[in-house]
């Protein structure tokens, strides 16, 4: 068992939130150190580029990143696709031929949501809405109302129909996020975070606990021990899943039942349809009401008839994310953990959804991969009271800028 | 000599301070403390706001209207208007609540929460002493807190746990916090009773804390029967008013509420008499308040998107069972002056909601049952008992829907049966279907702006929308009253 002097700040998480917090912390001249929870998802496809800030903090220009344009976002529906970038009068344009109305709502309705965050006072009666609420007073279109729930809503594992979920859609309409790989992402901050000074704990995090009044104490599974000043979460969701009581300001926007399951399916030439020759994110949502049957069916403990997916291609893999996915599975009354059968099945399903919305022109699939992602709940049976809770970035679409900013916002109010 | 000119129109009356709109619970309190202020006051009581007497249900079964329990009574209103001399009375103070569990499990919360730790340790020693300190914890949340959930100013600056409170959800409040999940399910059924949100929505756990804040019989978080039930508090109120020269006239013949530049000076009714007053207080639903007595334009726009919001699809009701011969369950017989709540499990909540959402009668609902024949031996016959259940969350459709009804009387009886063991129903009789409130902060929320932004100067409101957390609480009578004696007094009528 080894223990070190006390940091200034205890970061838990080590995903790319935690690295892109911790680091930044550390530039600022705080002394930081990372715990890593096991919950943390691997880095697959492609992420949002990080915010200025960081670029330029932490120097993330010298390193091998490849950023390329903002992509749209795209639902394939069964009688074709939607899409909609972060250009507001093209996606009007684009629209009109659908509804010749969006050619001047959508903008006005990008506009809108690119003033919601910082217009939206705290007592403001619209931080009550629900997502589905705000876009039945926007459009007519249930297939666009269908991809806007699919695109900034269901990331969140909420369904559109949960009071503040409008929160979601700050920003939908104008969020233009270059894209980069999100392992180059991850390798770049963790570097950075490295040549920052930031002591990486080996180890997944066993117990946070209050040691006095002025500290806190990991505790990790192989008896390394690490005392912090102050402790944050890199995200609500690896915070409350490592079983900690974590504070957000009380964003509408905390998953607390199910998990994320990533599906990454491999076939044996690049997936060559012609819905991909544009990059894009895809959605494959029917429309809102199966969204809902999806979440229902999550909080049931089943596997769904038919997933609601995110997908993006990466060389010959096509990586899905399905965000209302059962943390464990529910069967005669009984919860039990998911099986390589259940794997499977959730994988063929995501695949041959997929192959009918591309409408064939996939190739042979090799191998399919899933991964059930961190699990708030499993967390929420076990954390303890008797200590306050840490801080955590509430919920956003920039998640690395959200955690970066939190951490500053600490250190330099200490 | 001329003989002198008669006027030969509508009779115009003048000398009013206020008229109060609405025989509610506030209205009456609003107008009992503004004619103690020494108003000249007239309280017009419409039929709609009259509380309905005691009522057969069944033969020989008698059903008192409103809720039987009181648990957020504003007790500077009982004493300001000296209601107990005016009848005010509990038939029960300090009720307990037995606690029943989707799997038939029971534990008997005591009326004052003070003591809930010793008997949770009867249920699950190992959660007493956590249950007792989060229970104390949240007590003193809610202290913090009364103010505003009885309608005064938002404190500025929420500390940590109050924070917390106004926007966390039920589930992430309280899951976690007990080994024996039960007791979770227990502050669960309690938070989402009568609200229109599902637990694991965000804002929702505020209604806890809200229950805990109230005072009902000089005890914080306690809940207190009311001799009489609704019927039993309005005419306490009534006697006040008498005792304070209130004149109450009853018309359904409310025309309008007058306007004149951007204040209001009177109401005219459907023959053209008007009564001139600088003062009204409505205690009449929004919709009528605002749209259908003043009208759309003469509000403020942004005022009334506050009025377009839509009432929410769920609904809890309100059900009245005669009860034949005696109970046998020996758990619920032993006392019938308590509180019963049905607690279902998690996944039947959600279902419940899901079922409203979807217009279908549920399986599990939460249930709040209580045996006003325990209270008061006059409302079944000798030997028998009438209980009032209300459950929620069920889909807010009429109950004049001849099937529905059949449909929600059908569940009732199932929640009732695993509530009470072996019970033999005679008769069951949906009485009301009460529209959900939104979460507390929403609700809130809503009420200052109803209260505040109307854009008409002396017109004043204190209607059920202005009810937050359930129950009456003459909270918004009181504070109607106070805007409008502070609006009087800066001569903002003149």
């Amino acid at each position: 068992m080894s223990q070190r002097a006390a940091v200034d700040l205890l970061i838990i998480g080590a995903d790319a939130a935690g690295f892109a917090a911790a680091a930044c912390a550390a530039k600022s001249g705080a002394s930081v150190a990372l715990a890593p929870t096991g919950g943390e998802a691997p880095a697959a496809g492609s992420a949002s580029e990080p915010p200025n800030f960081i670029w330029r903090l932490l120097d993330l220009h010298l390193h091998d990143l490849q950023s390329g344009p903002a992509a749209p976002q795209t639902t394939l529906l069964e009688k074709g696709a939607l899409s909609t970038s972060a250009d507001p009068m093209r996606t009007g344009e684009a629209l009109a031929a659908r509804d010749p109305a969006l050619e001047h709502l959508w903008p006005a309705f990008a506009a809108d949501m690119k003033r919601a965050p910082a217009g939206r006072a705290p007592e403001a009666a619209d931080r009550f809405l629900s997502a589905n609420a705000l876009l039945d007073d926007y459009f007519a279109d249930e297939d666009l109302k269908t991809h806007l729930v699919s695109a900034f809503v269901a990331p969140f594992g909420l369904a559109g129909d949960e009071m503040g979920s409008a929160a979601a859609l700050a920003g939908a309409g104008e969020m233009a996020h270059a894209r980069i790989s999100a392992k180059a992402l991850f390798d770049a901050l963790h570097d950075a975070a490295t040549k920052a000074g930031v002591d990486c704990l080996s180890g997944r995090l066993q117990t946070l606990v209050r040691v006095d009044a002025k500290n806190w104490k990991t505790v990790m599974d192989n008896g390394h021990e690490a005392r912090g000043r102050m402790a944050m979460a890199s995200s609500v969701l690896l915070g409350e899943a490592a079983g900690l009581r974590v504070s957000c300001n009380g964003s509408p926007l905390v998953r607390r039942i199910g998990a994320e399951a990533i599906i990454r399916i491999r076939y044996d030439k690049r997936p060559s349809a012609a819905a991909l020759r544009a990059t894009s994110d895809f959605f494959t949502a029917t429309d809102r009401a199966a969204i809902l049957r999806a979440r229902n069916a999550m909080i049931d403990g089943r596997i769904g008839d038919e997933p609601v997916l995110r997908f993006e291609v990466s060389g010959k893999e096509i990586i899905a994310r399905a965000p209302y996915c059962a943390a464990r599975l529910r069967e005669n009354g009984d919860e039990r953990e998911w099986t390589g059968q259940d794997r499977q099945i959730l994988g063929r399903q995501a695949a041959a959804l997929i192959e009918k919305r591309l409408g064939g022109g996939l190739g042979a699939v090799r191998e399919i991969e899933v991964t059930i992602g961190a699990d708030a709940a499993t967390g929420l049976k076990r954390r303890s009271f008797d200590v306050p809770a840490i801080p955590a970035p509430a919920p956003s679409h920039d998640p690395i800028g959200a955690a970066a900013a939190l951490a500053l916002e600490i250190v330099r109010d200490e | 000599m001329s003989e002198a000119r008669k006027y030969k129109g509508p009779k115009i009356e003048g000398g009013i301070d206020a008229v109060i709109l609405g025989a509610t619970s506030e209205g009456l309190a609003a107008a009992a403390l503004l004619a103690r202020a020494g108003f000249h006051v007239v309280l017009i009581e419409t039929p709609a706001s009259r509380p309905r007497e005691r009522r057969e249900f069944a033969p020989g079964f008698f059903a008192e209207s409103g809720d039987p329990l009181a648990a957020t009574l504003d007790h500077t209103v009982v004493e300001a208007l000296d209601l107990y001399r005016h009848g005010l009375a509990f038939s029960a103070r300090r009720l307990e609540t037995l606690v029943r569990f989707s799997d038939g499990a029971m534990v008997t919360m005591p009326g004052d929460p003070a003591l809930a730790g010793e008997a949770v340790a009867a249920f699950s020693e190992v959660d007493a002493g956590a249950f007792a300190a989060f229970l104390e914890a949240e007590r003193r949340t809610a202290r913090s807190l009364a103010d505003w959930f009885a309608g005064g100013e938002r404190p500025a600056l929420l500390d940590g746990a109050a924070a917390e409170a106004a926007t966390a959800s039920v589930d992430g409040a309280v899951a976690g916090r007990f080994v024996d999940h039960r007791l979770e399910d227990y502050l669960r059924a309690e938070a989402a009773f009568a609200i229109g949100a599902r637990p694991a929505e965000p804002f929702t756990y505020l209604s806890f804390i809200r229950r805990l804040a109230g005072e009902a019989a000089g005890l914080q978080g306690g809940v207190a029967a009311i001799e009489g039930g609704g019927r039993g508090l309005n005419n306490a109120l009534r006697r006040a008013c008498q005792a304070a020269s209130v004149t109450i006239r009853q018309t359904d013949r409310v025309k309008d509420v007058i306007v004149e530049w951007d204040r209001v000076t009177g109401v005219e009714f459907d023959d053209g008499a008007q009564i001139r007053a600088p003062i009204i207080i409505s205690s009449l639903p929004a919709h009528e308040t605002f749209l259908d007595l003043v009208g759309r334009a003469r509000l403020d726009i942004e005022f009334t998107r506050t009025l377009d919001i839509k009432e929410l699809p769920i609904a809890s009701v309100r059900f009245n069972l005669a009860i034949n011969g005696p109970i046998p369950d020996p758990h619920i017989a032993a006392r019938l002056d308590r509180r019963f709540l049905f607690a279902p499990s998690p996944l039947e909540i959600e279902r419940a909601f899901r079922a409203a959402a979807e217009g279908t009668a549920p399986e599990a609902a939460i249930g709040e049952l209580v045996f006003p024949s325990a209270f008061d031996r006059a409302l079944a016959p000798e030997g028998c008992a009438s209980a009032t259940l209300t459950l929620h969350p069920l889909a807010g459709k009429p109950l004049s829907d001849d099937q529905w009804r059949k449909e929600v009387s059908g569940a009732a009886r199932t929640i009732f049966a695993r509530l009470v063991d072996g019970a033999q129903i005679a008769a069951i009789e949906a009485e009301e279907a009460l529209v959900a409130a939104p979460p507390l902060p929403a609700a809130m929320e809503r009420r200052a702006r109803l209260a505040g932004a109307s854009g008409l100067e002396g017109y004043f409101f204190c209607g059920p929308e202005t009810l937050i957390g359930g129950g009456v609480s003459l909270s918004a009578g009181r504070r109607a009253a106070d805007r409008a004696r502070d609006y009087f007094r800066k001569g903002g009528f003149s």
